[in-house]
């Protein structure tokens, strides 16, 4: 059998590795459907809480489809004395750094902003996170939008979904106020940087274009640790953007990575270009995480061997640990499983108290065994694994382990 | 280190069988501190009295970001406070 060839050496039972990649396989399909449902289906309206919390002096609201769908906002004697409005259902569509970002903004019909924040969207929970800490959101509440808008700063680490909701609320905002309640709005000034052009885009690109090239290289084990050490500093540390299973779930939610984002879609582009010629050499030699530990196994004199029976083991274990992972954050929408790896946030070094036991006993157990987590657990590694057995099943190579 | 200078032994598949436990033990309850520490709206509370939410939010004990967006693993406290 095609799935079964892998562990068949060591005497370990084909059914079993069938079995795992049927199961993988049935919760992507149902993530593609769960995702596709997802966009068909028709917005939730706002719940009670969040229209109070929005608009506070509004006593009730009502629903309003002219000339977009919005709420009215009325004091106790019925009068309108604003709107809530939701910044998707106005064009233009703004995305965020996956998929297309929803805020409510309530607008007073004096034009003044009285709150503002993102209700529908598909952005990594631990980036909006840092949004709703960094004070951006009360910022934007009580601006006048009669007046030019300020130009209000990003949140670092979280610059691209916070450059979107800042854009977003703005245009939208701008409109509504215009249309609903005839105020006069300076012509919005969008402060669009080009973000093809920005210091970390060209870096991003010249690293993985190293990395590319070094991959067809032959030999020369140092060009490859100059190339992974560089890596390192440069998609770990300074860029702090490795790929993870968080942003690869999106993609196979069909949330597909916004024109600004463009760290991720370079790195999309990397590994659509060479999983099919070198497998897994982003594991090999771009993980910046996989370069830690390998740096970390260099410190110890004393190594430890699998015996066979395990080693015949680990694949359908990352594969069975993937499926789960993926089967609670789509399946059951716990979002937060998708972010346990440890290369998540442990560039940013904002790592949760269980997140730092998890890497500090990750890189311990890489000093003895070769690369611990991309061999035992690492979800990221075996879905490009898997999706590597499709696109190169000549090569000959069984890509399980780096 | 060069591979021939490192000094190999063989871990008891016992051994492995924990540690791979232990990992993937490690990998759940980093998801599951991860899930809740993320906010969540309140209004998807089912308890939660909105004139008790509003009258809070207008004297300013409850700020509106906090209102909407809740922390689940402050539950106690916020809940008790908004409620």
């Amino acid at each position: 059998m095609f799935f079964g060839r892998l562990e068949k050496k060591n005497g370990f039972p084909a059914s079993w590795t069938s079995l795992t990649w049927v199961l993988v396989f049935l919760i992507a399909v149902g993530c593609l459907v769960i995702g596709f449902l997802d966009i068909i289906a028709p917005p939730q309206p706002l719940e009670d809480g969040a229209l109070t919390a929005i608009f506070p002096d509004a006593a009730r609201t009502e629903n309003s489809n002219e000339p977009f769908s919005h709420y009215r906002a009325l004091d106790a004697n019925g009068r309108l004395i604003g709107a809530i409005i939701i910044t998707d259902s106005i064009p233009p569509a703004v995305k965020g750094y996956i998929g297309e970002i929803g805020s409510a903004v309530g607008i007073t019909v004096d034009g003044r902003i009285t709150f503002a924040t993102p209700v529908r969207h598909r952005e990594t929970p631990y980036y909006m996170e840092m949004i709703f800490g960094s004070g951006l959101l009360e910022e934007i509440g009580g601006l006048d939008l009669s007046r030019p808008f300020p130009d209000i700063d990003t949140v670092s680490g979280a610059t691209v979904s916070s450059r979107a909701i800042i854009r977003d609320v703005q245009e939208a905002s701008s409109k509504a106020a215009h249309t609903l309640f005839g105020i006069e709005v300076p012509p919005p000034v969008i402060s669009m940087k080009n973000t093809w052009a920005d210091w970390k885009t060209i870096i991003i690109a010249m690293l993985l274009t190293m990395s590319l090239l070094a991959g067809f290289v032959r030999e020369r084990k140092w060009l490859k640790e100059v190339v992974m050490v560089l890596n390192l500093v440069g998609i770990g540390f300074l860029l702090n953007t490795p790929l993870t299973l968080s942003a690869l779930s999106r993609v196979l939610t069909l949330n597909l990575p916004g024109p600004e984002n463009t760290l991720l879609i370079l790195l999309f582009l990397y590994i659509l270009i060479s999983l099919p010629l070198q497998g897994r050499a982003y594991c090999r030699f771009v993980c910046p995480f996989g370069t830690l530990q390998k740096l970390a196994n260099h410190l110890s004199p004393w190594q430890l061997n699998l015996t066979p029976d395990i080693l015949a083991y680990l694949p359908n274990i990352r594969r069975l640990v993937l499926g789960l992972l993926l089967f609670l954050a789509v399946w059951i929408g716990w979002d937060g499983f998708t972010e346990v790896e440890p290369f998540f946030s442990f560039f940013s070094l904002k790592l949760t108290s269980i997140m730092w036991v998890m890497v500090i006993f990750i890189l311990i157990m890489s000093m003895f065994l070769r690369r611990f987590w991309c061999n035992t657990m690492c979800p990221t590694g075996t879905l490009l694994s898997m999706v590597s057995r499709f696109v190169r099943p000549r090569s000959g190579k069984v890509d399980e382990t780096v | 280190m060069e591979r021939s200078m490192k000094r190999y032994r063989q871990l008891p598949p016992a051994a492995a069988a924990l540690l791979l436990g232990l990992t993937l033990l490690l990998v759940l309850l980093t998801g599951w501190q991860r899930e809740i520490v993320s906010r969540h709206p309140v209004a998807d509370l089912p308890f939660v009295d909105m004139n008790r939410l509003k009258q809070q939010i207008d004297q300013g004990n409850v700020g509106r970001n906090e209102a909407l967006y809740y922390r689940k693993d402050y539950a106690g406290a916020d809940t008790t406070e908004i409620r």
